[in-house]
């Protein structure tokens, strides 16, 4: 079980179930999504078109991200087999 | 040859679900949701292919026919963020409280999770009327695609014959089988689909002297279509695309997967391998809509990745192509279709019809009875709707995503009320509805007053408000009856 935190405010309780790391990972993925900058660009890198190929790379780079959250980010509560 | 491979395809469905069924427990529990006994390949399987439809090949190709390369990261980049957070805060969640409750159908979490009735049947429409243009969709397209497919060797056979196989082939195995056959033959056609769609990536782009060569020539003759305007009108409508998975969370046809895992560990590959099925799904499907624009000018009736294949190959992948699309359109119907037929069972029938007492056999042959009703309704109605119905697609994902916050809220915190529910699902139907009629006569894509600001935007930004002032000003629940909502107490 993950260690309990004594909490003043209870919704801030449930949080502490989800990394925080997320939400940091997330603001930046949602930046790094909109990634207005390149849109103009003409090149192509390995036969994609440079926008697309960027996309495909943060899509992979996302299942590394997801990764890291179903192995290190996992609830305590999710662990029991049973949740009788 | 294309029939051909087309039957073999079918009777191997076939053979899947029916072998699927020996598993069976033979409880009411075993057909709705596999006795939450689904590991986590088949779920990560099923999941994925549920959630991929016949528009992630056909209709994104063809939507990158259009506008380009955007569209990877309009529908398939965004998915790939937001999915899986969606399967890890709110699948799981549900998993856990559907196992511990009981649960079947979503309608019977927020009636025990509220205690409201009104709420209760509320969510029963409205799920169920939003999945009605997006099976419309699905049956269509069956018909279509073996329609075009046909069409090189002669006139083509008529689309009602596509749509009659799609849903006569789904009733056998999911009235027989249940979810367990449901999600067996989904892991089956999943990799159908995509092997289909590598496959004919590859041969396609090889015709063209391969893929620099074919997107050098996109660059030159349409460079529009490689690049991606810079505007605020294409930022607006990318943000708007990000909140347009959210409906994932509110889909019944999802839910009943997540409540068929047997752990909470099984959605792990899930959850870690849904970025990585997107860019297998997608990239070929949006890559080969760009390079349909060498040989096709628009605008070019049909669909385009179907003309690609037929020109560019031979019969047995032109075959394949279409049983991959067959595999694409049915591994989402029958998860809608089995949903549809357990809401009816569960949160109609059971508490209205017979006051609880009805035997588990008696629910399973109900429930078949209204797949075969649900199946036999939506076929007559595919062949009275015009194709007008696939622009209803993304309002039904709309409508869906405006339920999210309330989905997030019964979840996530404890002071949310019926109130505040009620309030969501009021306000979602309206501006919904509004929204809607708003679009009617407007050319292209309807957005916020031209803006690129999509109506999901409003929609979900509204109900999110009403979540939250509906719970707030509303009577306030009793926190021990809420406790067992919450793993956390």
């Amino acid at each position: 079980m993950q260690p309990r935190r004594p909490s003043s405010a209870r919704p801030d309780r449930e949080t502490k179930f989800y990394p925080r790391w997320l939400f940091v990972v997330l603001c930046v993925a949602l930046l790094l999504h909109l990634n207005y900058w390149l849109w103009g660009t003409d090149r192509l890198v390995l036969g994609l078109p440079i926008n697309l190929f960027y996309h495909v790379l943060l899509t992979l780079a996302l299942s590394v991200v997801m990764g890291t959250l179903a192995r290190r980010g996992w609830p305590a509560f999710l662990e029991d087999e049973d949740p009788e | 040859m294309i029939l051909t491979v087309i039957v073999l395809y079918l009777a191997v469905v076939l053979s899947v679900g029916l072998l699927a069924h020996r598993r069976s427990r033979g409880t009411g529990e075993d057909f709705y949701v596999a006795s939450r006994s689904i590991g986590p390949f088949v779920l990560l399987m099923t999941l994925f292919g549920t959630n991929m439809t016949a528009f992630s090949i056909l209709g994104a190709s063809g939507e990158a026919y259009r506008q380009g390369i955007l569209v990877y990261a309009l529908m398939g980049s965004s998915s790939a963020l937001v999915v899986p957070l969606v399967f890890y805060f709110v699948g799981t969640r549900m998993w856990w409280l559907g196992k511990k409750h009981g649960y079947l159908t979503q309608v019977q979490f927020f009636r025990d999770r509220y205690g409201s009735e009104p709420l209760a049947v509320g969510l029963f429409v409205v799920l169920v009327v939003l999945l009605l243009p997006y099976v419309l969709i699905g049956v269509k397209g069956g018909g279509d695609a073996l329609s075009a497919v046909t069409a090189g060797q002669g006139p083509g056979v008529p689309t009602w014959v596509g749509s009659l196989l799609v849903c006569g082939v789904i009733f056998v195995y999911v009235t027989y089988g249940g979810m367990r056959s449901t999600a067996w033959v989904n892991t089956f056609q999943t990799s159908v689909f995509m092997l289909v769609g590598a496959a004919a990536f590859v041969v396609i782009t090889r015709s063209y002297g391969g893929l620099t060569a074919a997107m050098n020539t996109i660059r030159e003759n349409h460079n529009e279509l490689a690049i991606v305007g810079q505007n605020a009108h294409t930022l607006m409508t990318m943000a708007s695309y990000l909140l347009v998975p959210l409906s994932v969370g509110v889909f019944p046809h999802i839910f009943s997967h997540w409540l068929s895992a047997d752990h909470a560990k099984s959605f792990k590959a899930i959850i870690t391998l849904y970025p990585l099925g997107i860019v297998v799904v997608w990239l070929p499907s949006v890559a080969l809509g760009v390079i349909g624009n060498i040989d096709h000018a628009p605008p070019f009736a049909g669909p385009i990745l179907v003309q690609l294949i037929l020109e560019n190959s031979g019969g047995v992948l032109a075959g394949l192509l279409a049983a991959g699309i067959f595999a694409a359109i049915m591994s989402s119907l029958d998860s809608q279709t089995l949903a549809v037929g357990t809401m009816f069972t569960q949160d109609v029938l059971r508490p209205y019809g017979f006051r609880g007492e009805l035997s588990e056999r008696r629910q399973v042959l109900f429930s078949r009875i209204f797949i075969l009703a649900f199946l036999a309704t939506a076929f007559v109605a595919s062949q009275i709707t015009t194709r007008s119905i696939f622009n209803l697609g993304v309002w039904s994902l709309s409508g869906y995503a405006g339920l999210f916050p309330m989905v997030a809220a019964a979840l996530f915190w404890r002071r949310s009320s019926a109130t505040g529910a009620l309030a969501a699902l009021g306000t979602t139907v309206v501006l919904w509805v509004i929204l809607l009629m708003r679009s009617q006569g407007v050319e292209g894509e309807y957005t916020i007053a031209g803006s690129g600001v999509m109506p999901v935007v409003p929609i979900v930004l509204a109900s999110t408000a009403a979540t939250v002032l509906g719970s707030l000003l509303g009577p306030v629940p009793d926190p021990e009856a809420t406790e067992r909502f919450f793993p956390e107490s």
